[in-house]
């Protein structure tokens, strides 16, 4: 309700946008207030004697002001404020005078003094003469012609408006002055900013010039992080970008306590570094240490007058030195040091410009420092990696040939003595055929240790790769392990082989035959040589795409101490040390296979009663079958 | 006998490697040749034709490769279609990718034993045998 009110009032007394001028938007705002209080109070006034005329006379006064404010109101509410604002103050005056002369009633002279009083709130100096001058006619009119309805004398009453519009005269009058006055103070004060807006224009641009300049320089050359590429830049850059006559860059060594000339601009500025321009930072004579040590710019406007100035016969023209500090996290970096070949070259502006530039090369500075710092750590990293990479390979490649070289014999040793024991080569006895059968045993063990020692230092250096095929029959490879099961087991009929699988429902899958193959003989292999009675069961289950194969036996168990142990390199269970012999490289070569495949090898066991373990291998998974493309695509 | 009257031609320069596998062969009723320097193979190669299958050693003297040999062999149209398999005692997992690229029929890793000629005669009969592992035959 409140806020709805506050909304009427404001849309009924708002200013037309089109008055700028605060004061006159003040007197706009005041006049519409008038009239918004006013046309309500006459709206009644005026319905009052029309619904109950009083009898007598009927004046037209109130619905003639009542017209007036209308008028006045809409003029004001449409912009023109002091056309509304002279409209009601003279149309007000002269509805009332004729009211006072028409019905002979003297009060409203009274009224005219208060119609007097609201045009000097809102009338000009001119408009309020021009109705005191009107009023005063008006009043000696009536004084003249209708003395008897005057309740005071004539005497008084002009005596009452000659004082009154005296002081009234001599109000506005003051009022006028101070205007004037105001209006010249604002006027010198206009010409004055103007004058000196014009002034600061010149030297903003001027100042956005060398900006643009600097930062112009500076744009090109933090992007260069090259140390040498970037002192030789900023020297070249900053000489054209200032039209000077030669700048240097000097760069401070802390552990030396020297400067140190690190670039220059053009030839001069090569030669110079050739020559090798260094000085102790403590060096009295020259600009250079100077602006070093107080890290204050230093500025020789014309060097035939400065006593430190140190003149340099490769710069016989330098008329004008300036010498920066280039400090970056309160750390001083270096000097830049610029020369002009005119005297008082350097203005205020130009080396507080330079000063801002300094500080932005010195952070590109610093930082192509540690640019440096950092690749060059980065390439010893790069190439300990490398060494390590071409160790790696190194004792890969000798693994392999020596694997070959320990293979070859094995070759011969192995088949032959086969050919001596199965009596090919002529008849051997029964003792002479377990001695032989031994050798064989311990070639076979020998070719073990060689591939397991391949295989984990392949593993170890990353260097594993599957040679995946489609279509690998599994229930074919179950067929020469469980052959071999049976050859192990020849020697124990405490131990029976189990078979749990129908090789008919085996499919064929995706892997690296000889991998898995690996895996499986592991397993079977370290079954049998662990269990003295019961039996082995291999049981092949598929579920879910994978195919989960168990290998159980009743043989002593693993203490749960030595369920983790047995997977990694070089560690054995206590048992698998005293009884079993073999590398210990076994378990966890055959789990890392598994998990090459996207598999898995886990196990359980107790003590005294056994030991299970636990295969999963895809049947076809994704990422197999591109490694049979990619072995086809190589 | 699972190679009876086939003709199989053995490349190795190891006399004793070269015995051993002629012996598993013969005893399945091969006929063997061989080559031992793997120099001009092909052309020993071809005075012997017709020729089932070729063994391949990888490694000889003088930094000769079984897998140069086998290029040699290839660029002789009478020799295309001979089926080549590796028998080396080389890495199989850096061995067997190349050979496969190179379009070899298969790999047999060294040591052998008896159950090569199963081998052999899968290859004669146009089967790929990769991966071959021999213990299982001691």
């Amino acid at each position: 309700m409140k806020q709805t009110f506050k909304n009427f009032w404001n849309s009924v007394t708002a200013v037309h946008p089109s008055i700028q001028d605060v004061e006159e938007r003040g007197y706009s705002k005041l006049l519409a207030m008038l009239f918004s209080y006013l046309i309500p109070v006459f709206t009644l006034v005026v319905l009052r004697s029309l619904l109950f005329p009083t009898g007598g006379t009927p004046t037209i006064l109130a619905p003639m002001l009542f017209v007036l404010m209308l008028v006045a109101y809409v003029i004001n509410h449409q912009g023109y404020s002091k056309v509304s604002a002279n409209l009601w103050i003279f149309g007000t005056a002269a509805i009332v005078t004729n009211e006072a002369f028409m019905h002979n009633t003297s009060y409203m002279l009274l009224v005219l003094f208060l119609i007097f009083m609201q045009a000097v709130l809102l009338l000009s100096i001119r408009s309020v003469s021009i109705l005191g001058i009107l009023s005063l006619i008006a009043l000696a009119l009536y004084a003249v012609t209708q003395p008897p309805a005057l309740p005071i004398s004539p005497t008084f009453s002009i005596f009452f408006f000659v004082l009154g519009g005296t002081i009234l005269i001599a109000f506005t009058n003051y009022r006028a002055k101070i205007e004037a006055e105001q209006r010249q103070e604002l006027l010198n004060a206009n010409e004055a900013l103007r004058q000196s807006e014009a002034s600061l224009e010149q030297r903003v641009k001027e100042r956005t010039r060398d900006l643009e300049l600097a930062i112009g320089v500076s744009r090109q050359i933090t992007t260069i992080l090259d140390q040498d590429q970037l002192l030789k830049a900023i020297a070249d850059q900053t000489k054209e970008a200032f039209h000077l006559y030669h700048v240097s860059v000097f760069t401070y060594q802390e552990k030396q306590q020297q400067m140190m000339l690190a670039a220059g601009s053009g030839e001069t500025g090569e030669k110079m570094r050739e020559l090798g321009y260094d000085f102790p930072l403590h060096l009295e004579k020259g600009l250079v240490p100077h602006a070093g040590r107080t890290r204050t710019s230093i500025l020789a406007n014309d060097v035939s007058t400065n006593p430190t100035h140190t003149p340099n016969p490769l710069l016989p023209q330098t008329r004008a030195e300036l010498a920066v500090p280039m400090i970056a996290n309160n750390t001083l970096i270096g000097v830049l040091d610029l020369q002009s070949d005119s005297v008082n070259y350097f203005s205020d502006d130009i080396v507080r410009v330079i000063s801002m530039l300094a500080e932005q090369l010195a952070i590109a500075v610093e930082n192509a420092t540690l640019f440096d710092e950092v690749e060059t750590a980065r390439r010893e990293q790069v190439a300990v990696a490398e060494k390590l990479r071409a160790v790696d390979n190194m004792k890969s490649q000798f693994l392999a040939s020596m694997s070959h070289e320990l293979r070859t014999p094995l070759n011969a040793i192995l088949n032959f003595t086969k050919f001596v024991q199965t009596g090919m080569l002529g008849p051997v006895n029964d003792k002479q055929k377990d001695a032989l059968n031994k050798t064989i045993g311990s070639g076979k063990h020998l070719l073990a240790l060689i591939n397991d020692v391949l295989d984990i230092t392949k593993i170890e250096s990353d260097m594993l790769n599957l040679f995946v095929e489609e279509d690998v029959s599994l229930s074919e490879e179950l067929e020469s392990i469980v052959a071999t099961a049976e050859t192990l087991l020849s020697e124990k009929p405490e131990v029976k082989f189990v078979g749990d699988y129908e090789a008919e429902l085996i499919p064929d899958i995706v892997c690296d035959k000889r991998r898995v193959r690996q895996i499986l003989l592991n397993l079977v292999s370290n079954a049998c040589k662990f269990t003295e009675e019961g039996q082995i069961t291999l049981s092949i289950r598929i579920e879910n795409e994978m195919v989960n194969i168990v290998v159980k036996d009743t043989g002593p168990g693993i203490p749960a101490e030595d369920h983790e142990l047995i997977f990694e390199p070089f560690r054995q269970s206590h048992a698998g040390m005293t009884n079993g012999g073999g590398t210990g490289l076994g378990l966890p070569i055959a789990r890392r296979l598994a998990e090459a495949h996207g598999g898995s090898l886990a196990m359980e066991s107790v003590v005294g009663q056994g030991t299970t373990f636990f295969v999963t291998l895809p049947v076809a998974s994704a990422k197999l079958l591109d490694m049979t493309k990619m072995g086809k695509a190589s | 006998m699972l190679l009876k009257n086939k003709r199989v031609f053995i490349v190795e320069d190891d006399a004793g490697n070269l015995a051993i596998a002629s012996v598993y062969l013969r005893q399945q009723g091969a006929t063997v040749f061989y080559e031992r320097w793997g120099r001009d193979t092909p052309q020993m190669i071809l005075k012997h034709l017709p020729i089932d299958v070729i063994l391949m050693d990888l490694m000889f003297p003088n930094n000769v490769s079984g897998f140069d040999i086998f290029d040699q062999i290839r660029q002789f149209k009478q020799l295309e279609h001979i089926p080549v398999v590796a028998v080396s005692a080389a890495d199989p997992d850096s061995a067997m990718p190349k050979a496969l690229a190179k379009g070899f029929s298969g790999f047999i890793s060294k040591p052998i034993s008896p159950r090569i000629s199963k081998h052999i005669a899968r290859i004669i009969e146009g089967k790929k045998v990769w991966a071959a592992e021999d213990m299982t035959g001691f």
